[in-house]
């Protein structure tokens, strides 16, 4: 009985061809910087003639913005990513496929990318976009961070399934999850939205002041960049450990994103439903569950993080199932 | 919808009708009722809510009946606290705008409501003399009974140029009425043999010792409707010449008990009884005490224990007095009878068997409850039309009638009619009514088992046969049950039931044999298979049964949840497996199962 | 391909890639301690020397050299630590994988059972309550209410059953003092009818249907199910605490409603064993 998540078998198809692509954007990222014409901006420093010597001024080589078309790419990819969570989480049910997708985006969006841009940071740029008027956010990053919710608005978190970097690097470590128990769970949840609100009110402050939480205090980025501060790395380290045996600490409790997304996924009308289907209810999804996202036999949108694991639990319809039968829909969405 | 009859309400006012008899508390009328009163207060005084009692449609139980104001009338059935709500914000109309705008918010988008049509299957083929008035007054007041032509029949009787008693005997002997008790005596004949009598005292007694399992007519009519009864018990009273009347409920009818009593303290307010004295004695837990000598013992105080008879009670009865004991739906057709004429009651029903019968519908149907049906409808008719046809799409296998003393009536004898005559032909008889619907996963040998357990144990011990009898019956049948059966069990089953039927004084010991005797008349390979084979055909004798888990279990665990006792390990996705040594087959893990993969071989 | 092999193999995978994720840990860190304890020395160092060379220029060359020196370190603590934390990675993804098999060999727990509906009530408070003192004036008002003649039996035992809910003997003792009543007939009535009990009840009676629509409808189930909740001994009727009797009664008259239980004066319908236990909750 196999359940485990493993790259092999068939995640092969996508990693070949995952794998290729971060090579090749690779090669074209390692291409060398331009020189650009340096005029120094300030009359007091010294000038070359008077250093004398001989002095040059050496070539300013600045990195260059990533390519434009590569920005839009990732826009593209991130659109792509949610749309095979979607399918994969609701139409094929499969726990392999989304490892794999979860495995991809972090390598992607996470390691490739190094975390930069990611849909969590961007709304503290749209939030500077609507606070600052000398500020002109570029349209990819409003894209960035409109995405998820577009896709929230109609399917629940999908982002939150397999393609957040920060979300895949803590859905790996899973390993024995307790349930926590729900007034705690309600109560820890307030706290993402307090963060939230800390975010905004410090991108809101004028341009010398501004300071990004998200990004500064982000406990994943410094194993993404193989290297930060080192009390970053050390809470992040304790996060994942923590998230061994409490399901996505972070994703839970503390992503201001999430408490968005949160808002979104109340008005889903498709996401993921537990079907009242002849009150089989034996409990077995809710136990497999590690995000306490199915009170009383019912999935609950709004905390569901798209896993697929109660898909894969069901002993009618997942990877465990004895029975071809599948779940049977009854009248539509279930209440979140 | 149907229209109202001038019943002489208030016509201004919407009126909301909830069912309070026993079925109704029991499905929880209370917080319905409580509902209904709150809304009522908030509407102003713009809807009456009146508690009645049952109307029979026992299956639908809390009944809510709304009667708008011209006269439009609508049954709700199922209601719960909610659904009065919502019944009492589409009906009353209150008289302040703000409730009536909260009202409306509240209402919007709440789904509409739909017309039912098996009430009307259930209500189309009955003919309602005895329960006329149940469900739609209120049995504790008798303004309501007296707008329905209440008392009518008893002032016919006692007016001047009234009808004498010997008409009003006349007149019930012409209608056919037999007694409804079960033993089907004519009526008439009864009150004419009591008049006949030359004693000064005599006494009248309403038997409402109502001991059948599986019947619950007497119990609906005193609770809903106790001033009819009160009503017939007077006019008998007034045909024989009592002036003393007992109505002898049983103690485990508490509400019964309760309304029969207020209804007599109210008619004596309004002196309709005028001499006569009625009382209420309450028994106390004996089925014998249903036969009307052993009634007249408890009357005394002393053990039930049947006498010989003759002398017959209407002779030597009470306090060695002439009693004419009648049962409670026999006196509850009586004003009916003498209002509308004998001829009206001898138009329905057959030959023999005249007017209507109330039947306790009970057991595996779909709408179980109580009914009144004119005599000669058939079973199938009963069981399908009204009844609606067996509950979990199961097969239809028998009905038992008349309880501990009846027999049962297979499927195929289905077109039976419903006649004292007819009934006797097949070996079962009419009895009080209590009419229990088997299916196939019924066990005829069980059902026997259980009667004669029954009667076993309310056997009064006078006679040998009976007492000694009905105990080795018992043994062969539990043997039987148990698998543990002798080959020559079944004839002398058949011979002790001859023995318990002859050597029996009363009726209790001379009907004994019958479940059995119908049983091995028309089920007998079910017999064969318990004794010789050690195998219950219906699955149901839990010596004979395993319950084993199929090949469609998909391992959900639900079936090991459910078991009381553990015999089920608790292995997700894998087969289950029941530990037979643990198994008490109380059948939970099966019905718990949404696979059907438990089954019962 | 279970057994005892993949156990072993996880746990001895998973303890390596542990052991590994340490080292590396540890390695991080101390290149981090040293390096920082370095930082300001060297910086001083080369800060003192860009001084130095702005008044003397012939000391350039070795301002360049500890530049790179210092330049060059830090690069290599960069690239070293680039190569350790890729190890880390792998070693931490070989962890996650191994441990992962290890779980999956355990069982998911047991979904939490109801147990609560399997407790039996009260169990914990087995004390049986002690039969009080009874006070027998009550039978005296009874009589004078009700009668002395032998007719007023049924009536009179009733009223003692409802009222000390059972017939104690010193009653039926006094009842025959004050009537016409002889101890005999006493015994004789109140052993004949179902409803007199003549030993002490439970604070609640609970009744079963046991009518014919009761029957076929399960009550057998019903009847064993809350035997074995209430912790009943064979042959008895009463539990150990005394709060609750069991009793098995003809029939309820709510035959549409099978199974029916009632508990004192409040009926409950359409039982599952599961549900009855919940309706003696009821009284609690």
């Amino acid at each position: 009985m196999n359940g485990a998540p493993q790259i092999g078998g068939r995640a092969w198809p996508l990693a070949a061809i995952l794998v290729p692509l971060i090579l090749a954007l690779g090669a074209v990222r390692s291409a060398p910087a331009q020189a650009i014409p340096y005029q120094r901006p300030v009359e007091t420093a010294p000038q070359p003639d008077a250093i004398g010597g001989g002095y040059k001024v050496p070539p300013v080589q600045k990195p260059l913005p990533r390519d434009y078309w590569l920005q839009v790419l990732d826009v593209v990819a991130l659109a792509a990513a949610m749309g095979v969570s979607v399918w994969l989480v609701l139409r094929r049910r499969n726990r392999k496929w989304l490892m794999a997708l979860t495995i991809g985006s972090l390598a992607y969006f996470g390691f490739y990318r190094q975390g930069c841009i990611c849909p969590i940071g961007s709304l503290q740029n749209v939030v500077v976009g609507l606070a600052d008027p000398r500020y002109s956010i570029p349209i990819v990053v409003t894209a960035t961070f409109f995405l998820p919710l577009a896709v929230a608005l109609f399917y629940g978190r999908a982002f939150c399934g397999g393609v957040c970097a920060l979300g895949a690097i803590q859905e790996l470590v899973v390993l024995k999850p307790v349930q926590v128990p729900r007034r705690l769970d309600r109560a820890l949840g307030l706290l993402k939205y307090v963060y939230l609100g800390l975010a905004v009110l410090f991108a809101v402050k004028p341009a010398l002041a501004r300071d990004f939480l998200i990004c500064r205090f982000d406990p994943f980025v410094g194993f993404f960049r193989r290297t930060g501060a080192p009390h970053m790395l050390m809470i992040g380290g304790a996060f994942l450990v923590a998230g061994m045996f409490v399901g996505r600490p972070y994703c839970r409790y503390l992503c201001p994103y999430g408490g968005l997304l949160t808002w979104c996924a109340r008005l889903a009308r498709r996401g993921v439903t537990i079907t009242p289907d002849k009150e089989l209810d034996c409990g077995l999804c809710a136990e497999a569950c590690p995000y306490g996202a199915i009170e009383e036999m019912r999935a609950v949108r709004r905390k569901c993080l798209y896993c697929a694991r109660c898909y894969s639990a069901c002993p009618r319809d997942g990877e465990r199932a004895h029975a071809k039968t599948e779940l049977i829909r009854l009248s539509g969405a279930a209440p979140s | 919808m149907r229209r109202a009859e001038g019943d002489g309400v208030k016509r201004n006012v919407v009126e909301i009708r909830v069912g309070l008899g026993s079925c109704g508390v029991a499905s929880g009328a209370e917080p319905v009722r409580d509902t209904l009163e709150r809304a009522a207060k908030e509407a102003g005084a713009n809807g009456v809510v009146k508690t009645v009692g049952c109307n029979g449609m026992c299956h639908r139980e809390p009944l809510v009946e709304v009667v708008e104001p011209d006269g439009h009338m609508a049954l709700y059935g199922n209601v719960t606290a909610e659904t009065a709500r919502r019944i009492a914000r589409r009906h009353m109309c209150p008289s302040r705008i703000s409730t009536w705008v909260r009202w409306k918010a509240g209402s919007l988008g709440e789904p509409l409501a739909h017309v039912d049509r098996t009430a009307a299957g259930y209500l189309a083929k009955q003919k309602r003399i005895v329960l006329e008035n149940c469900g739609e007054i209120d049995p504790l007041n008798i303004g309501d009974y007296l707008a329905r032509d209440g008392y009518r029949a008893l002032a016919m009787c006692l007016e001047e140029n009234g009808l004498s008693p010997d008409q009003v005997i006349a007149a019930i002997s012409d209608s056919g009425l037999r007694g409804r008790g079960g033993a089907g005596f004519p009526t008439g004949r009864k009150w004419a043999l009591g008049r006949a009598q030359s004693n000064d005292v005599k006494y009248v007694v309403c038997n409402g010792d109502e001991g059948d399992p599986g019947a619950f007519m007497d119990r609906l009519v005193l609770e809903s409707d106790p001033h009819r009864v009160l009503e017939g018990l007077a006019i008998a009273a007034y045909a024989i010449g009592a002036a003393e009347g007992y109505l002898y409920i049983r103690a485990e009818y508490p509400l019964a008990v309760r309304h029969t009593r207020a209804a007599i303290r109210q008619a004596e307010e309004r002196g309709y009884l005028g001499r006569l004295r009625l009382e209420v004695r309450e028994g106390a837990g004996a089925f014998v005490c249903g036969e009307e000598t052993a009634l007249i013992q408890s009357l005394e105080g002393k053990r039930g224990m049947p006498k010989l008879r003759p002398p017959y009670p209407v002779e030597r009865g009470f306090r060695g007095r002439p009693t004419v004991i009648n049962n409670v739906e026999t006196l509850a057709a009586v004003p009916w009878i003498v209002r509308h004429g004998a001829g009206a009651f001898a138009a329905l029903g057959t030959k023999n068997s005249r007017g209507t019968k109330v039947f306790a519908l009970a057991g595996k149907i779909n709408r179980g409850g109580l009914i009144e049906v004119p005599m000669g409808i058939t079973v199938r008719e009963v069981v399908e039309d009204i009844g609606g046809g067996i509950r979990n799409g199961r097969q239809f296998k028998a009905v038992q009638l008349g309880g501990p003393s009846g027999g049962c009536i297979p499927a195929r004898l289905a077109d039976t009619p419903i006649d004292y005559d007819a009934l006797a032909q097949t070996g079962a008889i009419m009895g009080s009514g209590g009419l229990v619907v088997l299916d196939d996963r019924d066990c005829m040998v069980d059902i026997a088992r259980f009667f004669l357990k029954f009667t076993q144990a309310e056997s009064c011990g006078k006679c040998t046969f009976c007492r000694i009898g009905t105990k080795r019956m018992l043994e062969i049948l539990e043997r039987l049950c148990e698998g543990k059966g002798r080959p020559d069990d079944l004839e002398k089953l058949e011979k002790l039931a001859d023995y318990v039927g002859r050597g029996s004084l009363c009726g209790l010991g001379q009907t004994a044999p019958n479940p059995v005797l119908t049983t091995l008349r028309y089920f007998r390979e079910e017999y064969e298979a318990h004794l010789h084979e050690r195998r219950c055909p219906a699955g149901r004798c839990p010596a004979l049964i395993r319950y084993r888990v199929t090949d469609n279990c998909i391992g959900c665990t639900l079936c090991a949840q459910a078991c009381p006792v553990g015999a089920i390990a608790w292995r997700p996705y894998e087969k289950h497996e029941v530990d037979d040594r643990l198994c008490t087959r109380c059948d939970m893990c099966r019905q718990a199962c949404q696979d059907d993969a438990i089954e019962v071989l | 391909m279970t057994g005892e092999k993949q156990p072993s193999m996880a746990r001895i995978g998973s303890l390596i890639a542990a052991a590994f994720i340490a080292l590396c840990v540890v390695i991080l860190f101390t290149d981090y301690v040293v390096a920082s304890r370095r930082a300001p020395g060297d910086d001083k160092i080369v800060k003192d020397l860009q001084e130095q060379t702005k008044a003397d220029a012939s000391l350039a060359p070795k301002l360049a050299a500890e530049q790179k020196r210092v330049t060059g370190a830090r690069l290599a603590r960069k690239t070293r630590d680039n190569a350790v934390a890729w190890v880390l990675i792998a070693a931490a993804a070989a962890f996650l994988v191994f441990s992962k098999r290890l779980v999956r060999q355990e069982k998911p727990p047991a979904p939490a059972r109801q147990d609560a509906a399997h407790a039996p009530a009260g169990a914990s408070v087995v004390v049986p309550a002690a039969i009080p003192e009874l006070d027998f004036s009550f039978v005296d008002r009874m009589v004078s209410e009700i009668g002395r003649s032998k007719e007023a039996a049924i009536p009179l035992l009733q009223a003692i059953q409802i009222h000390y809910r059972y017939l104690p003997d010193e009653a039926l003792r006094r009842l025959c003092d004050l009537t016409e009543i002889t101890p005999a007939e006493i015994a004789g009535t109140s052993s004949f009818y179902g409803q007199f009990r003549r030993s002490p009840v439970g604070r609640h009676i609970v009744r079963v249907c046991h009518g014919t629509a009761c029957h076929v409808s399960g009550a057998r189930q019903i009847t064993e199910e809350l035997r074995r909740h209430l912790a009943i001994p064979d042959g008895e009727d009463t539990d150990a605490a005394r709060l609750f009797t069991l009793d098995e009664v003809a029939c309820l008259g709510c035959c549409s409603l099978a199974p029916v239980l009632m508990v004192d004066d409040h009926t409950a319908g359409k039982l599952t064993p599961a549900t009855a236990c919940d309706a003696l909750k009821v009284t609690a």
